[in-house]
Order: C-alpha cells, then structure tokens, then sequence
C-alpha cells in the first residue's frame, strides 16, 4: 500500500526524532503516533525506514540502531550521526510562538526567549506578531495557565480566586482540575469544584489567583476536554423577543432556539446558568430584546439597567 | 521497473541517509561524492536527472531545518553542514513550562481549526525529550467549519510568505458574493473567526476579509519563487485589529472608567486597543477610538460590570436612551 504521506514529510517528522534516539531509549510507539498524528502502521514502517539508514560503509554499526519490539521503539546503540536536536525551522517556531500567544504568552516573554535559543538564528518572535496574531492580548496570565497545566498532569487539587460572571462576584474555591480546553480562542479549565460539590468549568481568564495545593487526588480515566463553556444541558431556559432589527444567531446565543416570528421579530429560548448574566446581555440590547419569562428575570433586567442608570 | 532483486529505496531513506552524510562528513563535499557514497540514488539515473533530484533534496532537508554552506572545491560546488545554524541548544525547562507545552500542544495540534499543527508537532518533537501523549486538553480555537477555515488559513499563511496575490469569492455582510484578488499581509483570529488583512486590488485599498466567508481560495502558482508584491514596511496586523465598537468612519475618541473587576482585567478586556492610564483609586481610564456610538454603548453595558461610559456624549446618550427603553419595557 502506498503511503499517503510524501517522503518529505516523512522524512521531517523522522529527522525531529532523532535526537530522541540515543542508546538505550525506549520510546512507547502509541505515543510516537499520538505525537505525529499518524497511524501506527505507518509510523512503523517509517522506523522500519530510518532503522536502515545511516552513514557508510551501511553496516549495522553504521546504521540508526534502533529495533521495534513490545510496543516500543528502542535504541541498542549511539546513533551514527545527527545526534544533537535541530533548530526549529522560522516556520516552527511561528507555530510555537502562535500557539504560546493564545495562552497569554507575548512574544517578549523570558519562557518565549528561553525557546527560541533552539530556533533558527533569524527567527524573530516580534517579527512574527506583527504578521500573524492568534490572541489581541494576553488571554489571562500564563503564570495561570502553567500552574493549571502542572495540577492537571499531576492530579493535584487548586485553589482558585474566581471571578463568576453569572453571579458576578468572586469566590474562593478548591477544584480537582480535569483538563484544560480552548473555546475560540479562550482557555477554560473542566475540574470537579469541591465548593459546589459539582464538575465546573472555569475561564482562565477570570482566575484572579491559583495556587496548587500539594494535595493529590484521583483523577478520571480518560477526561474529556472542556466543551465550550456554556451547554444548555440542565439548565432553565429564558424566552426573550429581539425586535427585527437585531440580528440574533446561535452563534451569538450558544444552546438557544430560535424562532423567527411572522413580523420579523425572533423569539429565542435561552438556556443560562446565571441570571445576571443573562440580564447584562439582555440589557446590552438597549430596548431590542425584552424578556418574556421568567418574572425573575425580568425583574433581574429591570434591576440591573436601572442600576447601571444611578437610579 | 528496477532489475530483479535490486532494492528500490524509499525517498524517506533517500533524505535521511543525506542528512546523515552530511552531518558525518568531515570537510565539505560534492554532489559526485554525494552520488558517490549515499544510498538511494538510482545508479541507473542520468546526470541531469540527479542533480535535479539533489537540488530538490537539499530544499526538503533546508525545511527540515539541516542548513547547509557552501564552498567552491577546486571549480565545483562543495556542501558543508554549518553545524551553529543546524544544531540548536537544548532548552531546559521547568515543570512548568513543560506541562504548558504539552497541553497547549495536545489541544492545538488536534484542532482543525489551527492552521499550523504539522509545524507544532514537529516543534515540540525537536524541543522535548518526550513525545507530547496522553495530556487532556482540547481547542476549537475557530467556530463555522474549523477544518475550512485551517485549511485556508494555511493557504493565506503561506501565501503572506511568499507574497504572492490569492483569489477568492467572497460573501460580505450584506450577503453580496464577488470574486476579489488580494495580496495577503497578514492574519489574524478573533473570537473563533480568522481574518486576513491584505491590498484589495479591486479597490486599491487595504481591506480586511473574514476567511469563513471566502470561496474558492487560490494563490497565484506562477513564477512560484518570485515574489508579486512587496509588503509595507510598517505594517503590523495588530493595528487591523477592532473591537465591534470601531469599525465604521470618523472615529472620536471614547473614555470609559474602569472599577472593580474589569480594572483587573483590563488588558484582556480591551483587547489592547487605546491606551489605558491607573487612577490613585484603583480604576484604570480608557481612551480608544470608536466610530459606532450606540455599539459602544453596547459593549459598555455587555462587558460590565464596572465599565463607565465617560465620553463621547453621543455614546452616553444612547446608552441613557436605551437602558431607559429597557427600564420601560421590563417594568
């Protein structure tokens, strides 16, 4: 069977590995997969590849020593040549400072700079942002987002200062952090919060301070990302008319119904998790969406522009 | 068709094998000994057909950052691996660090809608000692058909490299599809959806296009290695990039005080529009430009609490008017 893959690409992915491969290595192939985002067969049919390149006179000492054995890819001997990590090409490291920027990471961050020492020479990070950007400003702290990361790998419980928009308030709170997740382009953490005695999803950005615990906990066999935060699953559903001259998607309104009315109004079924929230947004409409149900929500819209007048 | 029993190397061993070659030479060397001493060039292969081979290889090992130099050997080309710009230093990082790379790794790499995952994974494979397995994280940085969205983003991305013009059609707002030819300057995302900024040459003028509402993208494939525009010197994709509130014309600018939480938050918030000032009271004050006063307004009363309308007047009257209208109809 042909591979897909070209040669090319192969051949990176086997060149990036290298380094990796010194005697006595021994690499799960699952995780290889998983890493390059192949299938194993064909991961190992590349091994199987590099397993006979190398340098002349092409004999086995001369040769990637590497075997495939149990699951894993071993290393019985020092590699021939290309030992030493290759520097990440201008295009890796665009990636990687990319991908750093959407977890609040700027591009003249020390753990940045630290990264580019293994880049090639003319890579400039600033160079890069003005070009591309993935985030408009740091997205929360990646102090958070690193701290956050450690606890989920090492099941450790968090203690969080968290600002809720629902209930607009902030509380402090113990959580055992499940996994972390990115909502177009916001960085949520899905952890079990020992306060509500209920799986929460936290946005990064509204963690006003984190500090891990030392305390360990068990953590589920396979946990699920984050899903975007807002799910109607559970939830009460409030009914709201816009007027026809607001546009109104499920873009906009996650979970909602939409009914568009024969005057051109839209009648929506909103499911929410907090009143003021949807209070804010409703009064952000600025008299183009009015509640119908429930009262206390209405009440909830009426209080909070008022409020937000003096009155 | 090879004669029997004569092994037919894999392209992939092919490049290895030079990369190792090399690596493991001691001086420079040229494409005889190339020819020469590395296994997986056809012996059967004229020369022209090898060099054109070689040439292409040494491309594919360039992008796969083996960096070669090269040197004049007694009136032919000689090939030396310049070992400062190949090999990079190995980064220590801390716990840490580590664990963000690998969650922020592990959720963008799977995403469609990350434009460049291939290149991540091949960052991280180079920079950590272990593979990047097993993390539980997730992205869907872009909404509305993710894997379009990558796949165009990759396309303009690459295209803003070599700075060559792409077409496309393209849906705008007012729901009017036509065909527009654009040289890409740069890219950017915003809350689920990428954009490119780039010289509209039906217009003669800098334009900004949603990628989700483009059709039929393509980048011009002449003269590939040839650039067709030039890039202005000063351009920086952040300054394209608008909070809901200033798109339109004749911006004034807007003052909101900020207190409380959205203080906190403020740089978030603005998204790094205007230019934010501390107050002896903790508030921070804003001044951005803002064209739309009712949509300023809007987002005043949305990213509350804590945010204040100070000026322009305008923007203050209509969130008056309109959270007046909201007092009436929710009474």
């Amino acid at each position: 069977m042909a591979d897909r893959t070209p040669a090319a690409a192969r051949a990176k992915r086997m060149l990036a590995l290298l380094h990796r491969l010194g005697d006595g290595a021994r690499i799960p192939l699952d995780d290889l997969a998983a890493e390059f985002g192949v299938g194993r067969e064909e991961l190992v049919r590349d091994l199987e590849t590099l397993s006979i390149c190398g340098v002349e006179p092409y004999d086995p000492l001369a040769l990637v020593p590497l075997i495939i054995e149990d699951g894993e890819v071993r290393a019985f001997g020092e590699l021939p040549a290309l030992d030493l990590p290759v520097r990440l090409t201008a295009a890796e490291a665009r990636a990687l400072v990319t991908a750093l920027e959407t977890c609040g990471t700027p591009s003249d961050d020390p753990l940045v700079d630290k990264l580019m020492r293994a880049a090639a020479e003319d890579v400039s990070p600033e160079a890069f942002g003005r070009l591309v950007r993935a985030a408009a400003a740091p997205n929360g702290s990646l102090a958070t987002y690193e701290t956050a990361a450690a606890a989920v790998e090492a099941g450790e419980k968090l203690r969080i200062d968290y600002w809720s928009a629902g209930r607009e308030g902030r509380t402090t709170r113990v959580v055992r952090p499940h996994a972390l997740g990115n909502d177009r382009g916001v960085w949520y953490l899905s952890a079990y919060c020992e306060n509500a005695g209920a799986e929460r999803v936290f946005r990064l950005d509204r963690v006003r301070a984190m500090e891990r615990t030392g305390e360990t906990f068990e953590r589920p066999v396979a946990p699920a990302p984050p899903t975007p935060a807002f799910t109607g699953a559970g939830l009460p559903t409030a009914e709201v008319l816009f007027s026809a001259e607001e546009e109104v998607s499920e873009r906009d309104w996650p979970g909602a119904s939409l009914e568009p009315q024969a005057d051109g109004t839209t009648l929506a079924r909103i499911p929410y998790s907090g009143s003021r929230w949807l209070a804010r947004r409703v009064a952000a409409r600025l008299g183009h969406a009015r509640v119908l149900a429930p009262e206390p929500l209405r009440d909830a819209v009426r209080d909070l522009a008022r409020e937000t007048l003096g009155l | 068709m090879p004669p029997k029993g004569v092994r037919v190397s894999d392209a992939l061993e092919r490049l290895v094998n030079l990369a190792m070659f090399f690596a493991n030479a001691a001086g420079p060397v040229t494409r005889h000994d190339v020819r020469a001493h590395v296994t997986g060039y056809p012996a059967e292969q004229d020369e022209a057909a090898f060099l054109r081979m070689f040439e292409r290889d040494k491309e594919e090992l360039l992008a796969s950052g083996i960096v070669l130099t090269f040197e004049d050997i007694e009136g032919e080309p000689g090939y030396r691996l310049d070992r400062e710009r190949t090999y990079g230093a190995t980064v220590e990082l801390a716990v840490e660090e580590t664990a963000t790379l690998r969650a922020v790794g592990t959720a963008l790499v799977a995403d469609p809608g990350y434009p460049w995952a291939e290149e991540l994974r091949l960052a991280l494979a180079k920079l950590m000692p272990e593979p990047v397995a097993g993390v539980a994280a997730g992205a869907t940085v872009a909404d509305e058909d993710p894997a379009a969205q990558g796949a165009r983003v990759a396309l303009l991305s690459a295209a803003a490299d070599a700075r060559k013009t792409v077409a496309f059609g393209y849906t705008t707002s007012a729901h009017v599809t036509a065909e527009r030819t654009v040289d890409p300057y740069g890219l950017f995302l915003r809350e689920g959806r990428w954009y490119v900024v780039g010289l509209d040459h039906g217009r003669g003028a800098e334009r900004t296009f949603t990628v989700s509402r483009m059709l039929d993208l393509r980048a011009n494939a002449t003269k590939p290695r040839s650039p067709d525009f030039e890039r202005p010197a000063a351009f920086n994709v952040a300054g394209y990039e608008r909070l809901p509130f200033q798109y339109g014309d004749s911006p004034s600018e807007a003052v909101l005080r900020l207190t409380g939480e959205a203080a906190e938050r403020a740089p978030a918030l603005t998204g790094g529009a205007g230019s934010l000032e501390g107050e002896p009271d903790g508030s921070v004050i804003w001044r951005v430009p803002a064209s739309g006063m009712r949509r300023l307004a809007r987002w005043a009363v949305e990213n509350g609490p804590g945010v204040e309308l100070l000026e322009p007047v305008e923007a203050v009257e209509a969130l008056r008017e309109g959270l007046g209208e909201v007092v009436r109809s929710h009474g």
